[in-house]
């Protein structure tokens, strides 16, 4: 998901806004931040063809849409039903669009063109095309198509905003150093063609000596907000009298680069954002600000919701805020990915993919010292773990702060994944470099995890690898790290201090051994599945250790050449040790202790499988004078021959398996995760996937329905007058429809929750105030029966199952079982425990009735 | 959103193993001595069981009464012609008891100091003169061979248990059971007593004059002290001996449990009171007092611990208890008890369904250096830190926070001499501990690139600047030195046929001197991986 590259838009009513998302537009509800429908879905259906850079709705139908796209194109949606209504094929890409309700049928455009002029195209030529100088050209598009379609007005260079009045008079447009104000209603002068830029009476420009990146217009005044790249704000007058010499204010307060601008409806207050992370909101009138700090990430764009309740504000990783503009707190916030939108050279992905074993999610760097959870397959964040905890603060001069980086993360390989052990640093190069290691426990009352150690400076170099050893059961957990200082080191949960009363002794991690062999460099470790190999790869040596004695094993040399070995695994259930150096591809079978084949292959990555001795390499083939092959390739430890071969056109960031459990039991490829180019998940493969989206696709038209039910918002007439009684109804049924859900979950599992059954209201009260117990007995004892009849009930059930079950034996003995033999029996028997369920049902019934009594009683007394 | 200012978070290095316990802990807060001379030997110290535990002190002729808010003498108690022993308080803290040498036994009130009783019966000193848990009779032992059990009222013997064959100096009446009585003698046995047979049920052999005997109050285990050692019995399995302690070089002469029975005391004449943990009877910890100690005691609530000696001194020892111990305290004292109206509606006060909590927030209070990082104060909140005696991590702590961002800088410039001395100090002060190295190393060069411009200007900054080259020559010298040890070492291992156990000492010597040790592996026990060389 690309959530906040372009500004999203709200609906009238508020309640859900739009999000342009690549070449899709997601429409999100603001009450519970999901997905509630997507326009644009698939191309083949008319859906855009490129990024969607501006929606906006129609000004004369709120329930319909425009949006407009680098493909060319605007395209009309009708956003209650995603039905594409309308296409207008503009022809060069699109990346601004104003348009305005005295006018529904004229669109302003800025749409870009590559620059023609000899200077720019050298340069282009220069960089080897990254810098590709564009101008951006202003026109007018009619909607209608009797007129001339596009009318040119005027051309700038790069375009950072546009923006009509109010009132639909004047257009403002914004390119560097420019600001551009156009008289559009002035006369009818734009439909014969007859404007030029010269024209001085409908085009103004005035000059600013800074950059403009934010443009705002005031919705009652003649005034237009711009914000510059030195943080000022600027309010200029320039309308009426003060056309020649307009009358500005600046406002500076941003120390950097205003990202956006945006005004409350009534023109009181100015929102601004920018890389400081701080929502300032501007008193217009007195210059008075009101700030909101500590937003995460820098602010990209701001937007208001009609009804001027709600702040959304799209941030630079990859979320969108919702706050509430009472309080100013949040409301909602809509994650996506936040590795996509940082900076790639700063926050490179080092951890790859790491699957989480406890729901299954992905674990991967996030923002620059922070760890994000994420199911790739509903594409929706799940947590942010923040690994090196700080407050983050912006640079104070041009030179960019450090930020800190986690390089490994691993989980123990129990399955509810207690432990996390996770390798972070910070290195600005003049002062001493950091180096953590840090141990994490799953808290189950926060449902995070939490920190339990953290080691300062483990080893003296970087750390190459982070293994937890895999082994099952009580023992405790061991984690080994292998560093370029020359040596791997051995950690283990010990108790620290001893046991005080009542409190256990506090547990933390520590190094229990150090190891090393001759002056080399270990580059990679593994261990074997059942945890009592430790293989350590140094250099071109594979060393096997005793990771509990701490002994030498043995010692594996094959590929003479000096070529490291930079990979390394051991598979699950076989004797193979996988092994890869920059060119080639070793298996070795640790049984005879020699290499049972070989490959050469340029091996990027090496991902073994969780369930089965299958494993993964990505290569990429550099063939003289074609474009470079980026192959996925899986194989079988006893075989060079590829199980599976996928090829991909750009080389994917990271890989993975996907866990899937009945993948091992048939011993067929598991499913294979990608993160591409873009940063976009993609599965690969496997039995499943489909049935995978098709889960995936239920539960999220679940969470819809959720949403939209939820959504039934407090209108006045309820606020005044209660709930109807048809909204009580609809309630009532929807409880009901929950309950028998639960109930049915519950009898499917075989469990009927006693509790149930002894929630009685009646022996809440103190003893003083209830009544005597020789009114009580009776009903008491009656309430006991009955559950003793159930009891009966359900033990006459079990005979009867286990005679079905002795009966389906002897069937299955004399071998004259057929399928449809079993299946009868199945259905019979799940009538059983269906009879059971309504014997509880009516013992629940039965409770009241028995109150009644002692009520009765009571009153007599 | 807008989440909260993240608080400076302080590093917390491990501890280091073998120095300090959490009991030792624990006992060295009883701190502050205060030491008063009496005129002889303090033979016995008793606290009373109610608050505010004053306890009675006997030397000489007397028995005072000291509080335990002011530590001084409340009551002086002179009435006895000859050497008094064991004055004691009755548990209603309202009655004294005491014997003294000739075999006289008086009963005071604790207020007038008028005698209220007088017991004449023993004809040799009474070494023991203890109220029974029945609060109408008495307890006492005498030279005389003699144990008896008085009622008070009518000063007549209930019992008189005859049966040691030399002095007693020791005994005490069971908590639960008021017919039992035990008693210590020096003919080197322990006798256990029952008021019912009227005679002796059980002897117990501790193998040297007993000084000293006590009891776990549900009667089960018994413990006897007597020459240098300390035995402990199994009352229900027949007076077995479970224990046999000998940590004290000279005899034991006094007693003591804490408030929960969970720890023992034992004071001696070779000057220690120990600690025992009464689960395996291990000493954890021992307090060292500069004369033969004679009796020890502990108050009821934990908070005192006096210690009278021979010389005649007596120090009184005192923990300043911590609010949240006192609320526990409270609490466990205030539960609602069986039967009452507060059992009943004990929990109820917990919101209904349906009640709307109103939830109060609590505004969180910054310490002052996060209070100028918050704004942005570099230079502020490192002179806050520095200013307000934090202890050095923290200011380590900040410095590093000072890096990540950006602002080491701009928090060191700008200084003049005065307001650049606590950094420098804290420099010189700091910059040879391992754990600080790395980063103070670091902030110097910062510092010394930005005033080596202006040295000379103050003798001040020209002082600290001279000191700190001295330390960072010194410790490397040292560094040096211990290199040359390990390189010395290290050749005699390469000898030795045990490689392993050299790999482990390399990795103790080389986290000693290590600029920065993590949660190093002097721990480790094992042997780390041996390195095999081909």
């Amino acid at each position: 998901m690309r959530l906040s590259d372009y500004p999203v838009v709200f609906t009238t009513d508020s309640n859900y806004f739009f999000s342009c998302n690549a070449k899709t537009i997601r429409i999100i509800s603001v009450e519970t931040g999901q997905v509630v429908r997507i326009l644009s879905a698939s191309t083949e259906e008319g859906g855009h063809a490129d990024t969607v850079t501006c929606v906006m709705l129609n000004p004369k139908n709120s329930l319909q849409l425009y949006s407009a796209s680098l493909d060319g194109t605007i395209k009309l949606w009708d956003f209650n039903d995603a039905i594409l209504l309308k296409t207008f094929e503009v022809g060069t890409p699109i990346t601004h669009m104003a348009m305005h309700e005295g006018a529904p049928s004229d669109v302003y455009l800025v749409v870009t063109k590559k620059s023609t002029k000899r200077f720019h195209k050298k340069q282009m030529r220069k960089s080897g095309g990254l810098v590709a100088k564009e101008n951006s050209i202003l026109v007018r598009y009619s909607l209608k198509s009797s007129r001339k379609r596009i009318i040119r007005l005027l051309s700038s260079r790069s375009c950072s905003g546009l923006v009509i009045s109010s009132d639909g008079e004047y257009l403002v447009m914004t390119g560097r150093y420019k600001l551009h104000v156009i008289h559009i209603a002035a006369g009818d002068g734009i439909e014969q063609g007859a404007v030029s830029e010269n024209d001085e009476s409908r085009f103004r420009t005035y000059l600013t000596s800074n950059r403009i990146a934010a443009l705002a217009f005031h919705p009652t005044e003649g005034c237009i907000a711009t914000g510059d790249e030195r943080g000022r704000i600027t309010l200029w007058y320039c309308f009426g009298k003060n056309v020649d010499r307009p009358v500005t204010t600046s406002m500076h307060w941003h120390a950097h680069k205003v990202a956006s601008l945006a005004f409350t409806s009534d023109g009181n207050y100015l929102l601004s954002g920018g890389e400081e992370s701080v929502l300032v909101i501007w008193q217009v009138s007195t210059g008075h600000k009101q700030f909101l700090p500590r937003l995460g990430s820098e602010i990209k764009h701001i937007t208001i919701s009609p009804d001027d309740a709600l702040y959304a504000m799209g941030h630079q990783d990859n979320s969108v805020n919702v706050i509430r503009a009472v309080d100013l707190k949040i409301k909602n916030s809509i994650q996506g990915l936040k590795l996509s939108h940082t900076d790639p050279i700063n926050n490179p992905l080092l951890t790859g993919l790491v699957v989480e074993p406890r729901n299954g999610h992905v674990v991967l760097n996030g923002l620059p010292g922070t760890l994000q959870f994420y199911d790739p397959i509903k594409d929706q964040h799940i947590m942010e773990l923040e690994v090196f905890p700080r407050n983050k603060v912006s640079r104070t001069y041009e030179k960019e702060i450090v930020a800190p980086r986690v390089m490994h993360v691993a989980f123990s390989n129990d399955k509810s994944g207690r432990w996390m052990v996770t390798v972070d640093g910070r290195d600005d190069k003049t002062t001493t470099p950091e180096l953590y290691i840090k141990f994490w426990e799953y808290d189950d009352d926060s449902h995070t995890y939490v920190l339990n150690t953290r080691v300062d400076s483990p080893h003296k170099k970087e750390v190459t690898s982070c293994i937890f050893n895999p082994r099952q059961g009580n023992q405790s957990p061991m984690v080994v790290t292998t560093s370029l200082d020359g040596t791997f080191k051995v950690w283990e949960l010990t108790h620290q201090g001893e046991a005080r009363r009542g409190v256990e002794a506090e547990r933390a991690w520590s190094c229990r051994s150090t190891g090393f062999y001759r002056d080399m460099v270990p580059r990679a470790a593994g261990f074997a599945s059942d945890g009592s190999l430790l293989a350590v790869a140094y250099d071109q040596i594979i060393t096997l250790w005793n990771p509990y004695l701490n002994t030498l094993q043995g010692v594996l040399t094959q590929p003479p050449e000096n070529r490291p070995i930079r990979h390394l695994t051991f598979l699950k259930n076989s004797p193979f040790l996988i092994a890869a150096t920059s060119d080639h591809l070793y298996s070795w079978n640790l049984l005879t202790c020699s290499v049972w084949w070989s490959y050469q292959l340029k091996v990027d990555r090496l991902v073994a499988s969780q369930t089965n001795s299958n494993f993964m390499v990505t290569c990429s083939n550099r063939v003289q004078g074609a474009a470079p092959q980026h192959r996925i390739m899986v194989f079988k430890p006893t075989d060079p021959k590829p199980v599976r071969i996928d090829t991909v056109e750009k080389k994917p960031r990271a890989i993975t398996f996907m866990p899937d459990a009945t993948a091992a039991a048939k011993d067929i490829v598991e499913p294979i995760l990608i993160m591409n180019h873009g940063f976009a998940f993609e599965i690969l493969g496997g039995r499943s996937v489909e049935e995978l989206k098709a889960e995936a696709e239920e539960a999220a038209e679940k969470a819809r329905v959720a949403a939209l039910a939820a959504e039934t918002k407090k209108s006045l007439m309820s606020d005044i007058f209660g709930k109807t009684a048809a909204m009580d109804a609809a309630a009532a049924a929807q409880d009901k429809k929950e309950k028998k859900q639960q109930q049915d979950t519950v009898a499917s599992r075989g469990m009927v929750s006693k509790k149930n059954m002894v929630r009685n209201p009646l022996f809440d009260a103190p003893s003083h105030v209830m009544a005597p117990v020789s009114s009580l007995f009776e009903a008491f004892m009656g309430q006991l029966l009955t559950q003793g009849k159930a009891a009966k009930d359900e033990a006459k059930a079990r005979k009867k199952a286990l005679k079905q079950q002795k009966l389906e034996e002897a069937q299955q003995q004399a071998g004259a079982t057929g399928n449809t033999a079993d299946t009868a029996i199945d259905i019979d028997m799940d009538d059983d425990a269906v009879e059971i369920v309504g014997v509880k049902e009516g013992e629940d019934d039965a409770i009241p009735s028995s109150l009644a009594k002692i009520f009765s009683a009571r009153l007599s007394l | 959103m807008s989440s909260d200012f993240k608080s400076l978070t302080v590093k917390k290095y491990p501890r280091l193993p073998g120095r300090k316990t959490a009991e030792s802990r624990y006992w060295r807060k009883f701190k502050s001595p205060i030491v008063v001379k009496e005129f002889a030997a303090v033979s016995s110290i008793h606290f009373s069981e109610t608050s505010p535990y004053d306890f009675a002190v006997t030397a000489s002729t007397r028995v005072q009464i000291y509080s335990s808010k002011t530590h001084q003498v409340k009551k002086t108690i002179s009435r006895f012609k000859d050497v008094a022993y064991s004055g004691t308080i009755r548990n209603d803290g309202r009655l004294v008891v005491a014997g003294d040498a000739t075999g006289l036994i008086q009963i005071f009130d604790v207020g007038s100091r008028a005698i209220l009783r007088t017991f004449r019966d023993h004809r040799h000193p009474v070494h023991v003169a203890k109220f029974s848990s029945d609060k109408t009779q008495i307890l006492s032992a005498s030279d005389d061979k003699t144990v008896r059990i008085w009622d008070m009222p009518s000063e007549t013997p209930m019992t008189i248990f005859t049966g040691h064959e030399d002095y007693i100096r020791a005994g005490m009446v069971s908590h639960d059971n008021p017919h039992l009585i035990l008693s210590g003698s020096y003919d080197q046995t322990v006798k256990l007593w029952d008021m019912r047979t009227q005679g002796c049920v059980m002897t117990m052999n501790h193998g040297a004059p007993v000084e000293c005997v006590d009891m776990f109050p549900d009667g089960g285990v018994v413990v006897s002290a007597g020459g240098p050692h300390l035995k402990v019995f199994d009352l229900l399995a027949g007076g077995r001996p479970m224990h046999s302690l000998s940590n004290h070089q000279k005899t034991v002469t006094s007693m003591c449990f804490d408030h929960s029975y969970s720890r023992l005391l034992t004071g001696s004449l070779d000057h220690h009171v120990k600690v025992y943990n009464v689960q395996d009877y291990s000493v954890v910890h021992s307090v060292k007092y500069p004369a033969p100690v004679m009796s020890v005691a502990l108050s009821p609530d934990d908070t005192h611990l006096v210690a009278g000696m021979a010389g005649g001194l007596l120090s009184i020892r005192q923990r300043v208890v911590k609010s949240a111990e006192v609320q526990t305290r409270r609490a466990q004292e205030e539960q609602a008890s069986g039967g009452t109206y507060k059992f009943f509606v004990r929990g109820q006060k917990t919101a209904a369904e349906g009640d709307f909590i109103v939830e109060s927030q609590k505004k969180r209070r910054l310490r002052e250096y996060d209070r100028y990082l918050k704004v942005f104060q570099y230079g502020n909140a490192l002179d806050a830190c520095l200013r307000t005696n934090q202890p050095a991590v923290t200011t380590v702590s900040l410095i590093q926070e000072l890096i990540h961002r950006d602002g080491l800088r701009q928090a060191l410039s700008g200084r003049d001499d005065i307001s650049l001395e606590p950094l420098a100090q804290f420099l010189v002060r700091n910059i040879n501990n391992p754990r600080y190295t790395a980063l103070l190393v670091d902030v110097t060069t910062v510092m010394i690139n930005m005033y080596t411009a202006v040295l000379g200007q103050s003798p001040l900054i020209d002082e600290l600047f001279m000191r700190l080259r001295a330390k960072v020559k010194q410790e490397i010298a040292f560094q040096k030195q211990l290199f040359s040890v390990i390189g010395s070492m290290e050749m005699l291992f390469a000898k030795s046929t045990s490689t392993s156990v050299g790999v482990a000492f390399h990795n103790e010597l080389s986290s000693t001197s290590s600029s920065s040790s993590s949660i190093a592996p002097k721990t480790s026990t094992e042997s780390p991986a041996a390195p095999t060389i081909e």
